[in-house]
């Protein structure tokens, strides 16, 4: 697996690459390509002294021309149309002029005679007039300059009229041949070589006899060359000039620069691979000590703190993970502390249970069964059998501390220790709960709670029952002969709310098939899903239609009916009952 | 949990909750009433309005008890109307009916506060 320190490295350099390349080969180009281009300028600037020279040859042969026309010799070899005279004239002219073609026609157009490279010949009757230039120069008597082509040989002409006392008697025709030899000259002149071409035929080449066709580039002599064709026009012909460049050495630059260009892509390659490793550790440097920091943290250190000093997302995600970090060390803390609430409040519950009677009054006859459930670890109920000195008696009391859990159970445990202390001095059940709430008040009024709590005490042998009631819920006591529920009631205010409260002492008989149950509104309160109350009503129901049941499996049943209706719901409050069977 | 303050032209402060008082809100309400007790500008008659409430609880009982403590002891009056058969009830099985000013009738327990 990479480390993101060399993803990092690796993604700017593919980058950086990517940047450079294009770039690189954007200048390469450009600068190649604007030497090209030097090139064809260079070429036109050449072609154009090249025209300078042709029209200098131009200017040259009309004046030659000029000078011919008005030789007297040849005028009156022409006046007198000896062809022998004019041959002998143009033989002298052409020694002296080393013009490569002389034409004399006379006033006809008819070529009369004609020096052509170095050798003459009469031409009798022929139509030199095909020239437009001869025409022309008889015609209107002008000095005309042109291109003409004879033999295959394309020549630069100039051409004038001869006149005899003021009327045109012929012409005289002098030319420049262009060959090899002339292309070579202006070769020489321009420092590139040339071609010219008319009619789209090559006439002349300064590469003499070899083959040369026009193109931009093409390969000679082991060199590339770039070629540009140019006009050079005359009045009925024109001449392409075709020159051309060797690119050896521009070709040599190209290479000298991409050279060049490779060696400063690899000096910035390196430039920005030192500046990605300094950026990716930069970057990385920060993620790395958060992947160290939570190995740490998943491995249970939380004191490896995380310092990252900067002000961007990174520095801010550093501090998040160390103020995390922080928490979850108060967190820790906190869950050590809830650990050995959790504990204490487990033991507390112990020994709260240890608080319950351990066992039941053993009364003959009498089916006695009991169950508290607190809905945490700890409760506000109680239920406890007060101590007789009769084997045939016994006491009891239950009682419901406001609220639930710790708070109530420890004033659950105050309340207790005060019953089971007074109780063996006081047996009268009335003054029992007054004894209780003139000593609790204090501590209930000052904890803001209370208590209700009901008591009584059992006289087996007068099968009586003697109560009194602190605003507890009603006991139920089931009267088999009527096969009804009675509630016991007695006038009492709960324990904790007025300091001098008095409770009224009531008694009731029992006798054999009667069942008293004592419970606290954890059995009747819950709700079910749709917020109905367990309610007394139903209460009753479980009970009246379970009679045949024992004092235990009727609590147990009660339980289990109080659960199957309000579910969870049925652990949101103490639950607690006694159930005593005559 | 959803209560309602109103301060009726009787100067009294009428405390409604809208649901039943339990453990799960007893605190809430107790809290309430409790800050604005404290409060230098608070009426002299409170009215505890449980006409939306169907029952009590343990709690909810502890709740009114310790308010009923406070406002008795700040010298201020405090009544509680209501019509749930249920409540009235707990009321009486806790004997708290001697000890508080119930109603059943909303403009009694007005009346009784603005004497």
């Amino acid at each position: 697996m990479k480390s993101i320190k060399t993803k990092l490295f690796i993604l700017f350099l593919i980058v950086t690459m990517a940047a450079l390349i294009p770039t690189l080969l954007t200048i390469r180009n450009s600068i190649s390509s604007a030497w090209q281009q030097n090139v064809s300028i260079e070429l036109e600037q050449k072609s154009n002294l090249i025209k300078t020279l042709l029209q200098v040859e131009r200017l040259s042969l009309q004046k030659l021309v000029l000078l011919i026309a008005e030789e007297p010799t040849l005028k009156m070899s022409i006046q007198l149309a000896d062809p022998i005279t004019i041959q002998d004239t143009l033989s002298q002219l052409q020694s002296m002029l080393q013009a490569d073609l002389i034409m004399i026609t006379d006033a006809d157009g008819n070529t009369t005679a004609e020096i052509l490279e170095s050798s003459y010949k009469t031409k009798q009757n022929s139509q030199a007039s095909i020239y437009p230039i001869i025409k022309n120069s008889i015609e209107k008597g002008e000095l005309g300059a042109d291109l003409i082509l004879s033999n295959n040989t394309l020549y630069l002409v100039a051409c004038h009229s001869i006149s005899f006392d003021g009327n045109i008697g012929g012409s005289v025709l002098v030319g420049k041949a262009l060959e090899n030899r002339f292309a070579a000259f202006l070769a020489k002149q321009s420092g590139s070589p040339v071609s010219l071409l008319a009619n789209n035929s090559v006439l002349a080449s300064s590469w003499e006899n070899r083959r040369i066709e026009p193109a931009k580039l093409m390969y000679l002599s082991n060199e590339k060359w770039q070629g540009s064709s140019f006009d050079f026009k005359m009045p009925t012909m024109n001449m392409k000039l075709f020159l051309q460049s060797s690119l050896t050495g521009l070709e040599k630059r190209i290479v000298r620069l991409e050279q060049q260009l490779i060696f400063l892509g690899i000096v910035v390659l390196l430039l920005a691979g030192f500046l990605s490793y300094l950026f990716s550790t930069q970057l990385s440097g920060p993620i790395a000590k958060l992947k160290v920091a939570a190995g740490e943290v998943a491995s249970g250190n939380f004191n490896t703190e995380v310092t990252i000093r900067s002000e961007d997302e990174l520095g801010e995600l550093g501090r998040s993970f160390d103020s995390m970090r922080r928490s979850l060390i108060q967190q820790r803390k906190e869950l050590i502390r809830t650990e050995s609430l959790k504990k204490d409040l487990e033991l507390a519950g112990k020994i709260q249970a240890s608080l319950l009677p351990r066992k039941l009054p053993k009364i003959n006859n009498l089916d006695i069964a009991c169950k508290l459930v607190p809905s945490n670890m700890v409760g506000g109920d109680y239920y406890g059998f007060l101590e007789e000195n009769h084997s045939n008696k016994f006491g009891c009391v239950i009682a419901d501390v406001a609220g639930h859990g710790t708070a109530s159970a420890i004033l659950m445990a105050m309340a207790r220790s005060v019953i089971q202390a007074e109780s063996k001095r006081i047996k009268d059940a009335a003054q029992l709960l007054q004894k209780v709430n003139e000593i609790l008040f204090p501590d209930l009024e000052e904890a803001e709670s209370f208590i209700s709590m009901f008591c009584f005490h059992y006289d087996e042998s007068k099968e009586l029952l003697k109560f009194a009631n602190a605003g507890h819920n009603l006991p139920l006591l089931y009267r088999s002969k009527n096969n009804a529920f009675d509630a016991l009631d007695a006038d009492g205010m709960l324990i904790g709310i007025l300091e001098d409260s008095e409770y009224e002492l009531r008694e009731v008989s029992v006798q054999k098939g009667d069942f008293l149950v004592l419970y606290t509104d954890g059995l009747v309160e819950p709700q079910n899903i749709d917020k109905q109350q367990f309610s007394l009503e139903r209460f009753k129901s479980v009970l009246g239609s379970n009679l045949s049941l024992s004092a235990h499996d009727l609590v147990a049943n009660l339980y289990d009916e109080v659960e199957n209706f309000a579910g969870n719901e049925a652990y949101s409050d103490d639950r607690t009952c006694v159930l005593i069977r005559w | 949990m959803e209560i309602e303050l109103l301060e009726l032209e009787e100067g009294i402060l009428e405390v409604r909750p809208r649901e039943n008082l339990t453990a799960a809100n007893a605190a809430e309400f107790k809290l309430m009433v409790q800050e604005n007790l404290q409060d230098t500008n608070s009426l002299d008659c409170y009215l505890f309005n449980f006409i939306d409430l169907d029952f009590l609880d343990s709690s909810g009982i502890s709740a009114i008890v310790y308010l009923n403590r406070q406002i008795n002891k700040l010298n201020k009056k405090l009544a509680i109307v209501y019509e749930s058969e249920q409540i009235e009830e707990v009321f009486v099985l806790t004997k708290l009916n001697k000890l508080l000013n119930l109603f059943r009738d909303y403009d009694e327990a007005i009346e009784e506060l603005a004497e």
